[in-house]
């Protein structure tokens, strides 16, 4: 085949990709029971909803013998067609296995035939902003992973084939961020999400600031294509990092530190991590808001990286 | 590292030491069948050996805890479809309609399928990540070896 060809046939491929993605936004999402429960398998009293999501809902209830507080998720697999759904059984198995201080901890699984209750226990302050992140970190009934700024355009096309590769494309979106203040692909919704990943634009004209060197590796990271895009062993070795200043609060320093955080995420989750961050500061509008993580501390960075797959709640505290 | 966090965690999740298994002899012959239907059915779906060998860790584990009256045969095979449709879920990329796990003379619907698959996570009590032994093999080959092991590793040790 020749060059002209094969990128008349890849152009076509991602507009049939489009079209299907276009027919999965149109979809009406399965509605959940209207009403609220009065009480959760007859031992939790319900007191009232935290948030509700693509997933079902988020209850604050209370333990009607021991008065214990908790946060119960009810996932809904009624219009399941595959029964008990995979990122359901992978998310519980692994928060099953986890007990350590900074992860919110699941206390229980009740089940009845048509849904699951998750009961976590409750992290006031902080619980809310797990379920505002959780939703931002899923779409409705596509059960996308990555906070939606973040997404590598693969994942956004609905390809079900990723790899390690949407996290060295979220590197690169946080590294922008870093050097504009500003997230690089901020958008409202997936379709402009795509429409400005996909539209031509100058690196070099919107990150004037930065370093040749460091936009060079800015462009390996948002490389479109996954197979081209750079590995974090490549990325590591990238020029940019030969003469690594050792202030800790550099971006330089930064992005080293966050790509060699991702092997340990991958290790994590080759079987399905989301992080979840433990910010101290309430008050800063900028994460309370829209569920958006500023990439202005090292926590930060690294707990609004990229996450493949269902969920671990892993609070980097301070 | 990596290898110490799987030791420990087979030991915390696996069976007790003293537990073994000891099933009755009609028990022990559904067994075989139900591996044999489990492995056939996994060459069928195209699914990693490591599916099938989850599965047939799920399947032990349950009756491990619980008993099948009988040995009935058709819950027999209830629940080692269950069980395959549970781990193909940890394990595959694409998983399959429920349907397409019907075969011989067993015709369940989807809704027993689902029954079953909670009772074995409700068994299992959700521990469904375990730690079979082909997760030690790529470590070993490469110590023992030093050489990346190879894409088929899983189905050569089978």
């Amino acid at each position: 085949m020749t060059e002209e060809n094969a990128d008349a046939q890849s152009s076509l491929n991602l507009f049939t990709q489009l079209v299907q993605c276009k027919n999965l936004f149109g979809h009406a999402h399965a509605t959940l029971p209207s009403n609220r429960p009065d009480n959760i398998e007859g031992i939790y009293e319900v007191m009232g909803i935290l948030g509700e999501g693509s997933f079902g809902r988020v209850y604050r209830c209370k333990h009607i013998r021991t008065g214990e507080i908790v946060a119960i998720k009810q996932i809904d697999f009624r219009y399941d067609q595959n029964a008990v759904p995979s990122s359901l059984i992978r998310e519980v198995s692994l928060l099953r296995e986890l007990n350590h201080d900074n992860i919110v901890r699941l206390l229980n699984v009740l089940s009845t035939e048509t849904y699951v209750s998750l009961v976590f226990e409750l992290l006031d302050q902080d619980l809310g902003r797990y379920i505002s992140r959780n939703n931002g970190v899923r779409d409705p009934w596509i059960r996308k992973p990555a906070t939606r700024y973040y997404r590598a355009p693969e994942i956004l096309l609905d390809s079900s084939q990723y790899s390690t590769g949407v996290d060295l494309w979220s590197v690169g979106c946080i590294f922008g961020e870093m050097v504009t203040g500003e997230p690089i692909f901020g958008t409202k919704n997936s379709f402009d999400e795509l429409d400005a990943i996909f539209s031509p634009t100058d690196l070099s004209y919107i990150f004037a600031d930065l370093e040749p060197q460091g936009l060079h590796l800015l462009k390996m990271l948002l490389c479109l294509d996954p197979k081209r895009r750079v590995s974090v062993e490549g990325a590591l070795k990238h020029a940019y990092f030969n003469d690594l200043p050792d202030h800790p609060r550099s971006r330089r320093y930064r992005l080293i530190l966050l790509l060699k955080s991702l092997p340990v995420h991958n290790h994590l989750r080759t079987k399905g991590f989301i992080l979840k961050a433990n910010f101290q500061d309430h008050n800063d509008p900028a994460t309370s808001s829209n569920g958006r993580v500023p990439a202005d501390s090292l926590e930060n960075v690294i707990s609004c990286t990229p996450n493949s797959l269902p969920v671990l709640y892993l609070a980097c505290s301070k | 590292e990596y290898i110490s966090i799987l030791i420990e965690r087979e030991i915390r999740f696996g069976l007790k030491k003293d537990e073994t298994f000891v099933f009755e002899n009609c028990i022990e012959r559904a067994r075989a069948d139900a591996i044999n239907w489990i492995f056939k059915t996994r060459a069928a779906l195209g699914f990693y050996f490591q599916t099938a060998y989850l599965s047939v860790a799920y399947f032990d584990r349950f009756l491990s805890k619980r008993s099948i009256d009988n040995g009935k045969q058709w819950a027999i095979r209830l629940l080692s479809v269950a069980c395959l449709s549970l781990a193909a879920k940890m394990e595959e990329c694409n998983v399959p309609f429920l349907l397409e796990y019907q075969s011989e003379g067993y015709c369940f619907e989807n809704k027993v399928i689902q029954r079953m698959e909670l009772l074995v996570l409700t068994t299992l009590q959700w521990n469904m990540a375990i730690v079979t032994p082909l997760a030690f093999l790529p470590y070993f080959i490469t110590k023992l070896c030093n050489e990346t092991p190879p894409f088929n590793i899983f189905s050569t040790t089978m």
